[in-house]
């Protein structure tokens, strides 16, 4: 009475995985793949003996044809193949430092575990900073943050380096800096088989919730800020007194969901589609930056973050 | 449809208020034993995931009067992997592969009446209100996803009780929800509606989200019994030692196929008062 589950041989494996981005894989369009060539071209190259090691290779050059920093694939004893090169390749990572950015905070700032969150005071400025690490639990700080530092001149909202989360936890807490609703984002979900199998759009819109703050904020984004840190940019993004610096974001804006393979392996896709505001996509592109400004390695190795100090130059 | 169920609840929950007898035959017993369980849930994996617990505990409170009545709370966790857990590196740090786990809660309220007794058995037959929440972390590497599958229903059940001895009885009892309440994740593990519903971030009002998010099944859309066969055997006027197999069986069509067959053993500590 149980459907025949995929059987484990190399074979099986690549028709399984295959498939099954064939039919919950949403933005192929989007990215600009044809999926179906990518069977004819690398489906040859499996058979009944190709080895494990072939077969992680052979299945990681096809996923990464879909540039999509929300697809992966995990293996025993193996490193995680990301299909976007900049995250697999860890390209430009060493242009943000936490322990740099410490240097800009006056002594007593606030830090959660493992560094979820960061906030402070802009030494010698009327500034205040805020870092996440992720989007989840650690946004409820945000309303501690703008009550700490109610009197500042305006605010940075650092979400580089953001790992995403839950993106419901950003719009649930930035209340405080609309006094309006504000329409960011729709998305729509695979629910078939079939290519043009979704769920009907659903709007995604932030909302005011208590007092108003009305004050300059600058939000810095990088070539790692991804998911839900994306979708809480998006989010910051339609406040008319935010202005976004730095680099443009990863561009993986749909929800991610987990696979597993019969022999053991695991892979994530993405089933969702979106469009922001203005009816576009920005899958695979990303969200660009209002005054674009990218570190310096040399200068990250001297201490200076050079985004972080235009932002802070701006806010003076 | 929703109004019939609840006044049917209603009217179960009256029920017992007045079943008020005389000579009442209380019993407290707690369960605990090794389950089974195969489960293939196509909205999170194509594999049949097998594993077998020994974390499976439960307890019931009977009163056998003019009116039969059986509550029982039943907990049960499973973590069922394709492979033993591995390790994998992200970017060179360590990290392991878990298994999945899943949490099963079963209550289950009973109600009926002897209908047919002879020197050597009796057979009883009666409502039923059963109430199945399924907590499912589903563990893929380096990332996982919540599932859930969750029933309020209304059905009938039929026991039978025959005694061996004076001191023993075999006892087979058969549960059929027929009209449930059914919440299951979506198609594709989550969407729009899924997240809305976890918005307020709070645990209490997620759940009556997704449950409100379910809809009303009959037995062609959801096809869910349990068996229980429990040998009893009476120390003395108030103790009991038990053992029995229970077998329960889930096959849900919508959003997608879930089929879910788990067999237990289990040794139950009956006091009588």
């Amino acid at each position: 009475m149980f459907i025949e589950p995929p059987a484990n041989n190399p074979e099986a494996i690549f028709e399984n995985l295959w498939t099954t981005f064939n039919e919950e894989y949403a933005p192929f369009e989007e990215r600009h793949v044809d999926w179906k060539a990518e069977y004819e071209t690398y489906r040859p190259m499996v058979n009944s003996t190709t080895t494990d090691a072939e077969l992680f290779s052979i299945l990681s050059e096809m996923l990464g044809k879909l540039d999509d920093g929300h697809v992966s694939l995990t293996a025993p004893g193996r490193d995680i193949f990301y299909a976007n090169k900049i995250r697999n390749e860890l390209i430009d990572d060493e242009l943000f430092s936490i322990p740099v950015v410490k240097t800009y905070l006056e002594a007593g700032y606030n830090e959660g575990k493992e560094h979820s969150y960061i906030y402070g005071k802009i030494k010698n400025e009327n500034v205040a900073y805020i870092y996440f690490d992720y989007v989840a639990e650690n946004f409820f700080q945000l309303k501690d943050f703008l009550k700490k530092y109610s009197t500042v001149n305006g605010y940075i909202i650092d979400m580089r380096h953001n790992q995403g989360g839950d993106f419901t936890y950003c719009f649930s807490e930035i209340g405080r800096l609309t006094d309006q609703s504000h329409y960011v984002f729709r998305s729509k979900t695979k629910n078939g088989k079939g290519p043009n199998d979704y769920t009907d759009w659903h709007k995604w819109y932030i909302h005011p919730k208590g007092s108003y703050i009305d004050k300059p904020i600058i939000v810095l984004i990088d070539l790692y800020t991804i998911s839900a840190g994306e979708r809480a940019v998006m989010a910051f993004n339609t406040l008319p007194n935010v202005t976004l610096m730095g680099d443009t974001t990863n561009g993986a804006h749909g929800t991610m969901i987990g696979r597993e393979l019969a022999n053991g392996w695991f892979y994530s896709l993405v089933p969702q589609k979106t469009e922001l505001s203005d009816g576009k996509s920005y899958e695979g592109i990303g969200i660009a930056p209002d005054i674009y400004s990218k570190n310096l390695l040399s200068e990250i190795n001297t201490g200076i973050d050079k985004t972080l100090q235009t932002a802070i130059d701006n806010l003076k | 449809m929703r109004n019939s169920l609840l006044s049917t609840i209603i009217t179960l929950v009256a029920l017992t208020c007045f079943g008020q007898e005389q000579n009442k035959n209380n019993m407290l017993t707690l369960n605990f034993g090794t389950s089974y369980l195969a489960r293939q849930d196509l909205i999170f994996s194509p594999m049949i995931h097998k594993n077998i617990s020994f974390l499976n505990v439960g307890i019931d409170y009977t009163r056998e009067a003019k009116l039969y009545q059986k509550a029982s709370l039943r907990y049960g966790n499973f973590t069922p992997r394709v492979l033993t857990p591995y390790n994998f590196t992200i970017h060179g740090e360590s990290h392991t592969a878990y298994p999945h786990s899943f949490n099963f809660i079963d209550v289950n309220y009973l109600i009926g009446k002897i209908v047919k007794r002879s020197p050597k058995s009796t057979f009883t037959v009666g409502g039923l209100f059963v109430m199945d929440i399924q907590a499912m972390n589903y563990v893929y590497g380096r990332t996982s996803s919540f599932g859930y599958y969750s029933t309020l229903g209304l059905g009938v059940f039929g026991k039978h009780q025959y005694i061996i001895s004076k001191k023993s009885n075999l006892t087979t009892t058969l549960q059929l929800p027929l009209m449930v309440w059914l919440a299951r994740s979506p198609y594709l593990v989550n969407d729009d509606d899924f997240i809305e519903n976890t918005y307020s971030h709070s645990g209490f009002k997620t759940f009556m989200s997704f449950m409100g998010d379910g809809q009303l099944v009959i037995w062609s859309r959801l096809q869910t019994f349990d068996l229980d066969i429990k040998y009893t055997y009476s120390l003395n006027e108030k103790w009991n030692l038990g053992v029995a197999y229970l077998f329960e069986f889930i096959h849900a069509i919508q959003p997608r196929n879930l089929l879910s067959c788990r067999q237990s053993i289990n040794f139950s500590t009956n006091f009588r008062f």
